[in-house]
């Protein structure tokens, strides 16, 4: 009986011993993978910069960016306000450290993922500024040669934005799909001096949609660039309206 | 499926490369929807000594009914206040009327001295700040509506690059008196006047193209016989009286000829006649009834009625009687075509039940049915192919209804009593 029962007590305590080691064991694997990914879980604030060619409200001044040289100081600094909002929003809670306090593990580990954090952000926007003065190097970004000289197509694109918008105010058609291709000719003023009709399908009341909406964006278009004289074609048609 | 995303990506890229392309050449201008122009309707203000609103505002509800079915205004009668000097002299304000959001004005004056009326009407374009009509009338009292209407003429000239089809009116036949008579009315309904006196039964008329004679068949003697008169005349001489039935005469657009159905030879067949009724020449060869002709606008071909397969179909041929073939290939009963002035399109009625109107193209194409209320039959377009008009059975009566040729529009504008059927549509005033 007695040897029974000692028996019994020498399992258990393997029994304990053996428990006591796993769980001991569990806990260290669960830190150490913890610490292989201390990212895990946490919410980071990610801002995007997107770079593209708005139409600019007075095309004669050209792109924001007049001259490659400037322009790389001024957009040096300008994009900087996006990024850096991110090194602020580094986890708060931080997993604890083994074989130090909590606090100094908390703090050391606050320390690295910051410079971590600070590190990415350096490169997204080196990254960024790169890709930027790619642009301007290569002439595309704003008006072509970045002088605000030329007529290019950025005044095009100025010019369509108007017309768009005085055509969304006269649109009126009476037949299926209708169609007026005219030719502008804009004088260093930004005056209309020659409007030609290229092409039409013949639906006057269309015809007259597109020469009041041309009347219409005279009265709020800007000289072209350099006041030099700009000509260009512009097809009206309705939206979704297909030609055969 | 991960390629997927790229592939999309890779698409728009590429569409969006071409659009650059397309902008160094032509650039597209596009901008959704088909707006109404809108239009403000001033009554025209007093020139002399004589002031009568009612008159300025009758002429501008004239002009407002006009422009708006036309289907391509919004027009609204606007009062204001009248010009200090004049419409001549003085430089129109456009700023409140750009500011109420209106694309177009039209202003007018007139003076009465008598019986004597003289009209002025312009149409300004508030957008552009410019003025685009002047015309000026000069008649009797009586005609203030006509002069509205021929300035609503003329705003369509203007804008729509055709005349409008105002001054128009339409013949009908009405049995308010008791018995089918024909009368005619301005196509606004306006200008009743009873133009036969028969006491009988008087039907299909057509009306000449200058406009100045209508044709009819009439049961005066008997037998339906097909009857000539001038519209300022009472004389009606008679023009094709033989055996049986003289019946659908329809005018050719050069006015030398008349289509109708005759039924000497047993079976109602459809002949030409000159338009004194001589050298008739039978172009339809069937066992079964043909009729209801009606004339290309070119005089090149005939659309007509046959149930030489069974059921009434419509069918189109040469005009001389050539090359037939079959146009209505849906419904079971098809009737009453009207060659479109265009000529691209034909008005028909089908029988689905009561009678509603149709369009279909002449090659059989884009078969639209326009009308569902009521009975609607005999639909005629009129001279510029905006308009139809026809007869419509709803809420108990029979009366002469228009609609613009989609269909939308549809509008009672007859007054009269009685039944009100068979509208036909006079050339435009010119």
């Amino acid at each position: 009986m007695q040897t029974l029962q000692r028996r019994s007590d020498t399992w258990l305590g393997v029994t304990l011993l053996l428990s006591t080691a796993l769980h001991v064991a569990a806990f260290f694997v669960m830190v150490w993978l913890q610490r292989l990914s201390p990212d895990l879980g946490q919410v980071q604030t990610t801002y995007y910069v997107d770079m593209v060619n708005l139409p600019v409200a007075s095309p004669q001044s050209g792109s924001p960016i007049p001259t490659p040289t400037p322009a790389r100081e001024e957009v040096a600094t300008a994009p900087q306000a996006g990024p850096t909002a991110s090194v602020k929003a580094a986890p708060k809670a931080a997993p604890m450290a083994i074989g130090k306090s909590p606090s100094t593990a908390a703090q050391s580990f606050q320390e690295r993922l910051a410079s971590l954090a600070g590190k990415a952000a350096e490169e997204r926007q080196a990254a960024a500024l790169a890709s930027i003065r790619e642009k301007v190097a290569g002439g595309r970004a704003g008006m072509p040669g970045a002088t605000g000289a030329q007529a290019g197509s950025d005044y095009t694109a100025y010019l369509h934005s108007r017309l768009k918008d005085a055509f969304r105010e006269t649109i009126s058609y009476q037949s299926r799909a209708p169609f007026v291709a005219v030719r502008l000719t804009i004088d260093g003023e930004g005056r209309i001096v020659q409007l030609r009709l290229l092409q039409s399908s013949g639906d006057k009341v269309f015809e007259n949609a597109v020469q009041r909406a041309i009347s219409l964006a005279q009265q709020r278009i800007v000289p072209p660039p350099g006041h030099t004289v700009y000509q260009g074609s512009f097809v009206f048609k309705p939206q979704g309206v297909t030609h055969q | 499926m991960r390629f997927l995303p790229r592939l999309a990506l890779l698409l728009l890229l590429c569409c969006s490369l071409a659009t650059v392309a397309c902008a160094d050449g032509v650039v597209e201008v596009t901008a959704p929807g088909n707006r109404l122009l809108k239009l403000a309707v001033v009554p025209a203000q007093p020139q002399g000594a004589t002031v009568q609103p009612d008159l300025a505002n009758e002429m501008a509800d004239a002009q407002v009914f006009d422009l708006n079915m036309s289907g391509l205004f919004a027009a609204e009668r606007r009062d204001a206040a009248p010009l200090p000097q004049g419409l001549g002299l003085s430089v129109i304000d456009y700023i409140p009327w750009l500011t109420a959001g209106y694309d177009l004005l039209i202003r007018g004056e007139y003076e009465l001295r008598g019986d004597e009326l003289t009209v002025e009407f312009r149409l300004f374009d508030v957008l552009n700040k410019k003025q685009l009509l002047v015309k000026r009338y000069l008649g009797k009292r009586s005609d203030l509506r006509r002069f509205s209407h021929a300035f609503s003429d003329e705003v369509l000239g203007v804008m729509a690059g055709a005349k409008g089809a105002f001054t128009s009116r339409v013949v009908y036949v009405s049995s308010q008196t008791g018995h089918k008579e024909i009368y005619i009315m301005d196509w606004d309904g306006f200008n009743t006047r009873q133009i036969t006196r028969n006491n009988t039964i008087t039907i299909s008329p057509d009306v000449s193209p200058d406009g100045r004679e209508i044709i009819f068949t009439s049961y005066k003697r008997g037998n339906p016989d097909l009857y000539k008169r001038a519209l300022s005349s009472s004389v009606e001489v008679p023009i094709s009286t033989r055996r049986g039935l003289n019946i659908t005469g329809a005018w050719s657009p050069d006015g030398s000829k008349i289509a109708l159905s005759l039924s000497k030879d047993g079976n109602t067949e459809i002949y030409t006649i000159n338009r004194d009724g001589s050298a008739p020449n039978r172009l339809t060869v069937s066992h079964s009834a043909n009729v209801s002709p009606s004339w290309s606008p070119d005089g090149s071909k005939i659309a007509f009625v046959s149930d030489r397969l069974g059921r009434p179909q419509i069918f189109i041929m040469d005009a001389d009687g050539g090359n037939v073939r079959r146009l209505t290939t849906n419904g079971s009963y098809n009737v009453n075509p009207s060659w479109s002035p265009k000529g691209d399109k034909i008005a028909y009625a089908r029988m689905m039940g009561g009678f509603q109107i149709f369009t279909i193209n002449t090659d059989g194409s884009d078969d639209t049915q326009l009308t569902s209320e009521g009975s609607n039959e005999r639909p005629r377009w009129s001279p510029d192919g905006r308009l139809i008009v026809f007869s419509s059975q709803r809420n108990g009566g029979q009366a002469i209804y228009v609609m613009r040729a989609d269909g939308s529009g549809q509008t009672k504008v007859s007054h009269t009593g009685g039944q009100n059927i068979h509208p036909v549509w006079t050339p435009r005033w010119e």
